[in-house]
């Protein structure tokens, strides 16, 4: 088993109020899982400070781009995400067919899902709750608030993984990144007759 | 309203006989599709459709009219739906939204004439969509199997039944005079080609850019109606995020 998220920073607040409650020994354990998916909504916040940072700054396209494959980069577990969207074909492929799918699933994944933050432009996203799944890691649901249009549910999956916290999944209104893309990378494989070369091409050219 | 009302009733009893087995919620990722090879079949004729008729008069409708009037096609259409959603938000006791639904309506049928402007929207009162699926769901009706409807697309047995529903209870239906009802269906005609002017960058991607566009039209529809029929995801049904951790 994994453990929950390592201690964050704190405030000194937080840190003062935490020794007062240390005080009480049964608060111990609610103060742990309290930390843990503090950090998630830190984490999260740092997310959406450069989220903001690269659709307000009315870069090109191009460039919004890149710097959206560096936000997968850097913040989300790819390689963990392409191989759970791959899901059992992936156990078989050699390391260097798994490692080269990998690469073509991170451009990949920027590409598509850097095409959809574009359209926050002028957007403000608001984190506005969060929930410990316990070992699962945590949910951080938040709100992309846009100049008079509905705002809608933006849901980050978080968890904790031996370099750290990373995003895991992406939920748009509960249309989840990880199932649409199982659901494409699956139909693209069979497509190929389960050949993993030709289906990492494919990710490649599109 | 009355006799709406008891059409409500006769009708879930009569659908309790088809869907009333497990209930409760489904995990987001379950799909229940034992009549895929005909929804396939259905899928292949709606994307014919699409490409042949939708597309070409979305493209036209967004080439053609000034965006103000097509801001006006949406307005007024979408007006008119929110009579049918405050009874639902009713039905479900979800009375803020009733409220909110009610005063929108209003403001946007008065001093947005008739709901040719959305005033509404700039007081942050925005439409919360629902549907007698909606309703059905949180009165305890499985979602039963997914279907894939002639024109009207992605669907479930409990949102078919829903939306025949919807239209047998439309208030709207109610107080407009026959003839000038049936005009409202070439508004609604219309605002659904402006719709697929509006989203075309996301229906492209789904229909014409998606390796099986059956499979993922199909998860993209079921996840979107449980979050919006369920509001959060049960903890225990979430995948071991390390399965794959190999």
């Amino acid at each position: 088993m994994r453990s929950i998220i390592k201690t964050p920073e704190l405030p000194r607040r937080a840190v003062l109020a935490g020794v007062a409650g240390l005080a009480l020994s049964s608060m111990v354990p609610t103060f742990a899982f309290g930390v843990t998916e503090k950090a998630a909504v830190s984490f999260i916040q740092k997310v959406v400070a450069d989220v903001h940072r690269i659709i307000n700054t009315g870069k090109a396209e191009p460039q919004m781009l890149v710097d959206f494959e560096a936000i997968f980069r850097d913040y989300g577990e790819v390689p963990l995400i392409a191989k759970t969207v791959l899901g059992a074909p992936g156990r078989t492929a050699s390391s260097s067919e798994l490692s080269a799918y990998i690469r073509a699933f991170q451009g990949y994944l920027s590409r598509k899902y850097g095409r959809q933050f574009r359209d926050f432009a002028g957007a403000e996203i608001n984190v506005v709750k969060s929930r410990n799944a316990g070992t699962k890691g945590v949910l951080v649901t938040s709100m992309v608030d846009r100049p008079n249009k509905p705002p809608f549910e933006l849901e980050w999956w978080v968890i904790d993984i031996n370099n750290g916290i990373k995003m895991f999944d992406l939920k748009i209104e509960g249309i989840s990144l990880i199932s649409t893309e199982r659901t494409e990378i699956g139909a693209v494989l069979e497509s190929f007759g389960g050949d993993m070369g030709k289906m990492t091409a494919h990710l490649n050219a599109n | 309203m009355q006799t709406s009302v008891l059409r409500i009733f006769g009708l879930l009893a009569s659908v309790s006989l088809v869907t009333a087995c497990a209930t409760g919620t489904v995990p987001t990722d379950h799909i229940y599709d034992p009549f895929e090879e005909t929804n396939r079949q259905i899928h292949e004729f709606n994307k014919a459709v699409d490409e042949m008729a939708l597309a070409p008069a979305a493209s036209a409708y967004g080439a053609i009219l000034p965006e103000e009037i097509q801001q006006v096609i949406d307005n007024s259409a979408n007006n008119l739906e929110l009579p049918g959603q405050v009874v639902n938000h009713i039905l479900q006791g979800d009375l803020p939204d009733a409220l909110q639904t009610t005063t929108r309506f209003l403001l946007n049928s008065t001093l947005g004439i008739a709901g040719m402007f959305d005033p509404a929207s700039d007081f942050g009162l925005f439409e919360v969509p629902t549907d007698f699926g909606e309703t059905m769901s949180i009165y305890g009706f499985a979602e039963g199997p997914y279907l894939e409807l002639p024109f009207l697309g992605a669907s479930t047995v409990r949102g078919t039944v829903g939306m025949a529903v919807d239209f047998a209870i439309d208030p709207i239906r109610q107080i407009i005079p026959s003839p000038e009802r049936e005009y409202l269906f070439v508004l609604k005609g219309f605002n659904l080609v402006g719709d697929r002017h509006a989203y075309s960058d996301l229906v492209n991607v789904l229909l014409y850019e998606s390796s099986d566009s059956y499979a993922s039209q199909r998860i993209t529809y079921l996840q979107n109606m449980r979050h919006n029929a369920v509001d959060e995801v049960v903890i225990e049904d979430l995948e071991d995020p390390f399965a794959f951790d190999y």
